[in-house]
């Protein structure tokens, strides 16, 4: 596949039910052997649960300037488990069936990544489209 | 002979006499053409208009087939009629099925991240 935004995810931006700025957003390190994410059918993170290896905490410095995403660079803290192909952001609802997916990345360098119980940092491209532009 | 009775308020009668083929209406001679013509000349003509037929009967269905091409970036559409033209356009520009149509690839754009993999952390030993 490729970097793309979840569909329910673009449409929530379109309905207003997602707000890059106010909403806890988080994201997950995932593994491809435990659940293939699918952007087009895939709506909230219980879809994705089974091949989670890492939950960030709650993304910090969100910005939406020009319609690009932008955020600090997100840590996982002290990352163990299978070897990760992806990730996912989603916002924090509060229940995997509830917590909306957003984005998907599995271009990225560094990916496939093997924990190794140390930290794993999500760098952000500081390039014009940041994490994503819409 | 060979007839066909069609409906419609005439009935037609197809009749082969020798190398030319009569048309009949309502028993009354019609048209007298010879064998070659019929088939380089009356059927291509009637299969265009069968076609054109066909395009009119389905008008809705081709319309919302050219939405979709439309949607998803080709350059051309099922009909060179305008009407059927104007249409797909405007579905493809305003009908909500198609516009939600999940495997027509949106236009976002993304960075390239850079995963970065930290060495673990050493264990501080607690003194006894």
């Amino acid at each position: 596949m490729a970097n793309a935004l979840y569909d329910s995810g673009r449409a929530k931006f379109l309905e207003g039910t997602l707000d890059w700025d106010a909403h806890n957003i988080k994201m997950v390190l995932t593994d491809h052997g435990g659940d293939t994410p699918a952007v087009a059918t895939d709506d909230f993170r219980d879809d994705i649960s089974a091949g989670t290896i890492a939950t960030s905490g709650n993304f910090a410095g969100k910005t939406t300037t020009a319609g690009v995403a932008d955020m600090d660079d997100v840590t996982f803290t002290a990352v163990s488990g299978a070897s990760v192909e992806s990730c996912s952001s989603y916002r924090d609802v509060g229940t995997a069936a509830t917590d909306p997916l957003i984005a998907y990345v599995d271009t990225a360098t560094g990916l496939p990544v093997t924990p190794s119980g140390g930290d794993i940092v999500f760098r952000v491209d500081s390039g014009s489209n940041r994490y994503f532009k819409l | 002979m060979t007839s066909i009775i069609m409906k419609s308020s005439y009935d037609y009668t197809f009749r082969r006499e020798g190398k030319r083929i009569l048309v009949l209406r309502d028993g009354v001679c019609v048209a007298d053409w010879p064998y070659e013509f019929v088939k380089h000349a009356v059927l291509p003509l009637l299969k265009e208009q069968m076609l054109r037929c066909e395009e009119l009967d389905k008008a809705e269905k081709i319309a919302f087939d050219s939405a979709i091409l439309l949607r998803a970036g080709a350059p051309f559409v099922l009909s060179d009629r305008q009407d059927i033209k104007d249409e797909a356009v405007k579905l493809a520009c305003h009908d909500r099925t198609i516009r939600l149509m999940p495997y027509i690839k949106s236009q976002e754009k993304f960075g390239h991240p850079t995963f970065e993999v930290l060495p673990p952390k050493p264990k501080t030993e607690v003194k006894p």
